[in-house]
């Protein structure tokens, strides 16, 4: 009997997604001195999926991303943004990537490295937890909690 | 150097920049970026006589009757980005696969230099790659789609995966969607495997243009686009164009130039729906290939993916067929009993080169590690003719059946 309940979590852990959605609220967030009052979830989606360079003022877009191991926020920023699994992202990033086509947000270890890195590039733009958003960056889009 | 001892240093710097190289979900922000793809797979197949193959630049695999190897789907890619300023960047990417000369000597698949100099606007120069493949501009990167395979009634008869050229590109956002326009021109760079002595027919110095049209949206994808080529080489049988040529048969010099590729233009053309939405991803795509010369026939070609996404597991079927025109062309020969064998070496040439099958694959593929993908398939086929199945002299003769079973790894670093 046991090894039937064994087995079957082992099935459903495959099946279920890692990590489950709470109540994160996430905003992206932009350097302080950028000229764009607000993103539009269109800018959000085009500048993560490569399709755009530059933020609307024209200066050139450096989008940052979470690396997978520090946590849930980069889960639900792409469930919330694109309705897409990680691995699925990874795979879209993986065909632009060796296309020669466009190259990844760059990766940040941690959301305070985000955070520096936003405020060292003019163009720089990460997401993060509405309460880690500081001095050094400006909200320019919410993503919510949900 | 011998070229076995070429290619082993080869593949020990390729182990060696792949056991360097950062992870790619921990590239820093810097001007250079080294990544790298691959395959590590087995394929086993029932059918006595006939050849299990990916593509037609596949030398013969060997996997048949029962046996197995490692050849058909694995292979391994390093790429090198170099961001120079702003607006430039320089890529190179070497590719260690199964090739037409049953070596695994690495090649440049990719270096170009590319101009971006705003977010509409790219124009590329060098090697590139040839961008034919709806919703995958690579056929390489295993990780970047769901099967095992692109599906090689559709992919596998093009002969070429790289140009010498340049490409320009122009991307219009609408919304969150966008709209694509692509235009390349250049020399082919590639080689098909044309006999089992290893002949192999070159498409190198084959001027060759296309453009296509693509929209990139949520939850749609759509491309159509074309591309020809003007074959620089004749095929490697210059016996045979020589007899009919010179040789005084009747009909000879009219069949040798039905037969002749070199001079002549072959357009390609290619139209794919993409649908992704929440865990349910679909594609459809269908292509004819054009033809000027009795030797290469005409085909249509499609294929119909389904898969949906089960948490870390996503099963799948995928459906593909080729098919040539039912009429054998007629040699036009004299029936004259001495030149029975040139009819039947004639008849090869038309034969070889005819499609005619059907696959049916079902699979699955789990995401079991960040970057790292597993994936299992199993697929039936049957048919009488293809241009990717390598037929050897003890192939049934009528038609034919077989069953594939694939296990590959997937993985980007």
């Amino acid at each position: 009997m046991a090894t039937i309940r064994l087995a079957t979590l082992c099935i459903l852990s495959l099946l279920w997604p890692a990590g489950v959605a709470c109540a994160v609220d996430l905003v992206v967030v932009v350097n302080p001195g950028c000229s764009v009052p607000r993103l539009s979830r269109d800018d959000v989606i085009n500048l993560y999926m490569g399709r755009l360079r530059k933020l609307p003022d024209g200066t050139p877009a450096r989008p940052i991303d979470l690396l997978t191991s520090t946590g849930q926020e980069k889960q639900l920023f792409y469930q919330r943004l694109l309705s897409r699994d990680l691995a699925e992202v990874r795979a879209y990033w993986a065909r632009l990537t060796f296309s020669g086509q466009a190259s990844p947000p760059v990766q940040a270890d941690s959301t305070e490295e985000v955070l520096t890195l936003v405020q060292r590039n003019p163009g720089g733009i990460g997401y993060v937890e509405r309460s880690r958003a500081d001095a050094r960056v400006r909200v320019v889009f919410e993503l919510g909690d949900k | 150097m011998s070229a076995v001892a070429n290619t082993r240093v080869m593949l020990a710097a390729l182990c060696v920049v792949c056991a360097t190289a950062a992870p790619a979900d921990e590239a820093a922000d810097r001007t250079w970026r080294l990544a790298g793809f691959g395959t590590l797979g087995g394929t086993w197949a029932d059918a006595d006589g006939i050849e299990y193959r990916r593509d037609v630049m596949q030398a013969p695999t060997g996997v048949e009757g029962g046996a197995g190897a490692a050849n058909v789907d694995t292979r391994l890619g390093v790429q090198l980005n170099y961001q120079i300023g702003s607006d430039w960047e320089a890529v190179v990417q070497a590719l260690s696969r199964y090739r037409h000369d049953a070596s695994w000597r690495p090649e440049l698949s990719w270096g170009f230099l590319r101009y971006a100099p705003d977010s509409a606007l790219t124009v590329r120069g060098g090697r590139l790659g040839l961008d034919v493949y709806p919703l995958a501009d690579s056929t390489n990167i295993g990780y970047s789609y769901l099967p095992v395979r692109p599906a090689p009634d559709y992919y596998g008869g093009i002969p070429m995966q790289s140009l010498d050229g340049v490409d320009l590109s122009y991307l219009w956002p609408l919304g969150a969607d966008a709209l694509k326009f692509k235009a390349y021109a250049g020399l082919a760079v590639g080689k098909a495997v044309a006999d089992a002595q290893g002949t192999v027919f070159d498409l190198s110095d084959s001027p060759l243009w296309g453009a296509y049209l693509e929209y990139q949206g949520d939850p749609w994808t759509a491309r159509l686009g074309y591309t020809q080529i003007r074959v620089a080489h004749e095929f490697p049988f210059p016996g045979v164009f020589d007899v009919l040529r010179n040789a005084g048969i009747p009909g000879g010099p009219a069949l040798a130039d039905r037969l002749s590729v070199e001079d002549k233009r072959f357009g390609y053309i290619a139209g794919a729906l993409g649908y992704q939405r929440g865990a349910l991803q679909a594609q459809l795509a269908g292509s004819y290939f054009h033809s000027h010369s009795d030797s290469l026939p005409p085909y249509t070609a499609g294929f119909a993916l389904l898969g949906y996404r089960l948490g870390t597991i996503t099963p799948y079927l995928l459906l593909s067929a080729a098919r040539s025109p039912d009429s054998k062309p007629e040699s036009g020969l004299p029936p004259w009993p001495i030149l029975a064998p040139l009819e039947g070496a004639v008849g090869k040439m038309f034969e070889s080169n005819l499609n005619n099958l059907q696959t049916v694959a079902l699979g699955a593929r789990w995401d079991l590690a960040n970057h790292l993908a597993l994936k299992v398939q199993a697929e039936r086929i049957h048919g009488s003719h293809s241009i990717v199945l390598w037929f050897n002299d003890n192939a049934p003769p009528d038609g034919f059946k077989m069953t594939v079973f694939s296990a590959v790894v997937d993985f980007v670093f």
